[in-house]
């Protein structure tokens, strides 16, 4: 391809990429369906107890969809991703989040919220109160047990468990806390989530595209990999296994999902590990049956790569677990990416370093054959 | 079954495996697979093992009664 082909095409999806940011924020703006709050109010604790009992926030929803409410009570300065980090008796209180239409019926409670809460509700159009409570004291759980503010069976529970080490506001004095309500249109934050998904394969193509720009003037890169005959037989061969590999993790994953045992992850999270149990086992196959390095390809260089890769995501890894992200909520985040990915890459190093033994010991006794030949 | 045809006609023109990988365009591994008997070339690898190595294709592949 020309260089100056190439160069058109670049400036092309960069057009188009403009293009696509432009129209997003004209959609956005049109659905402005995000209501957001934040209050900053001085806690006053004498004797343990908090002068502030309960926050309220009224809004208005004027279309009828799902929408995730997001609710936080927390020291100023404290980050929301922080807040995993905090024992949940810190603060001396737990939180209850409880939503009323404009009935004053209670369309929705739960005492899962310590710091913060963030569920998804389906609401329909009208005005709303919601009201976030502070339990300051164990006996509070009982009347909101009556009250079926929390489910029967969760107050006693969180009671029982929490009361021996229920610690109220450990301080006497002036607390800076800081208050966050926030309602989003889960449809308009799906839509985003097109969008972003648009954009992201949009800069990813530009750099594709300009990443082959700098190649092409390079013939040597530009040159694909050469394999032998043999090669091409045993990576195919490959390809064979990976595909029935795939199958039996497809139809495990769906037996599974079937019967109700889906592990706690994603969905997403699940076809990508897939796919990396596809990528070790061809990979891995291939490395052993020596037909991974294309002829006059040297294996320190792509050993230097895995090893590089491997590292890079335990660090990612050892991050996620230190942040909480990896295991949060009873459900494996994302960041369980990076752990697969470095198993697949740890993987692959080692199977390189066995090979590069194995080859200098075959390499040894052919030379030692040749030489008695002789 | 061994290819010992073949090792002993790289041998008298002094070649090693990885010699005749390089005359022949694969890698030495596939030499050694099919000196070793776990490979069966393709007869477009043979032709090429042969012009290199001064045989035909009889003398190098044709197995003995």
């Amino acid at each position: 391809m020309k260089k100056s082909t190439v160069c058109t095409i670049a400036i092309i999806c960069m057009l188009i990429l403009i293009g696509l940011c432009a129209f997003t924020f004209h959609v956005e703006s049109k659905n402005d369906n995000k209501i957001s709050s934040i209050r900053k109010t001085e806690v006053q604790v004498t004797q343990g107890t908090p002068d502030h009992e309960k926050s309220t926030f009224e809004f208005t929803v004027e279309k009828s969809g799902q929408y995730r409410t997001y609710f936080s009570w927390a020291p100023e300065g404290v980050k929301s991703k922080d807040f995993s980090s905090y024992p949940s008796t810190d603060l001396g209180f737990l939180t209850m989040l409880i939503l009323f239409n404009d009935k004053e019926e209670e369309i929705y409670a739960t005492c899962d919220g310590v710091l913060s809460a963030d569920p998804v509700m389906e609401l329909s159009a009208g005005n709303y109160r919601a009201e976030y409570v502070y339990v300051t004291k164990p006996e509070q759980f009982e009347k909101l047990a009556v009250n079926y503010l929390c489910g029967a069976y969760q107050a006693p529970q969180l009671a029982k468990e929490l009361a021996p080490t229920f610690a109220s506001l450990k301080t006497d004095g002036t607390w800076n806390m800081q208050q966050e309500f926030r309602l989003t249109s889960v449809d308009a934050f799906q839509s985003g989530q097109f969008y972003g998904v648009i954009f992201g394969l949009l800069i990813g193509t530009c750099i594709a595209v300009l990443m082959l720009a700098a190649m092409s003037t390079s013939k040597k890169i530009m040159e694909s990999p050469k394999y032998d005959e043999r090669q091409e037989l045993e990576r195919g061969r490959g390809f064979k296994l990976t595909f029935y590999v795939m199958l039996i993790f497809t139809g495990i994953t769906f037996a599974f999902d079937m019967g109700g045992l889906f592990p706690e992850m994603d969905y997403a999270v699940l076809y990508v590990i897939g796919l990396f149990l596809g990528i070790s086992v061809h990979v891995n196959y291939c490395i052993w049956h020596e037909a991974y390095f294309a002829l006059n390809q040297k294996m320190s260089s792509v050993m230097a790569v895995f090893g590089f890769i491997t590292l890079f995501n335990f660090v990612l890894v050892l991050f996620s677990v230190i942040d909480g992200s990896l295991y949060r909520d009873g459900q494996f985040g994302y960041s369980v990416l990076n752990l697969f990915c470095t198993l697949m890459f740890l993987s692959l190093f080692i199977t390189v370093l066995f090979k590069r033994r194995d080859i200098a010991k075959k390499n040894a006794l052919i030379a030692e054959e040749d030489e008695e030949d002789e | 079954m061994k290819n010992l045809k073949l090792k002993s006609a790289r041998a008298a023109l002094d070649l090693s495996q990885q010699d005749l990988a390089d005359k022949v365009g694969v890698s030495r591994q596939t030499i050694n697979a099919i000196e070793k008997g776990d490979y069966n070339p393709t007869i477009n690898l043979c032709r090429s093992i042969c012009k290199v190595l001064g045989k035909t294709l009889d003398e190098l592949f044709w197995e003995d009664e």
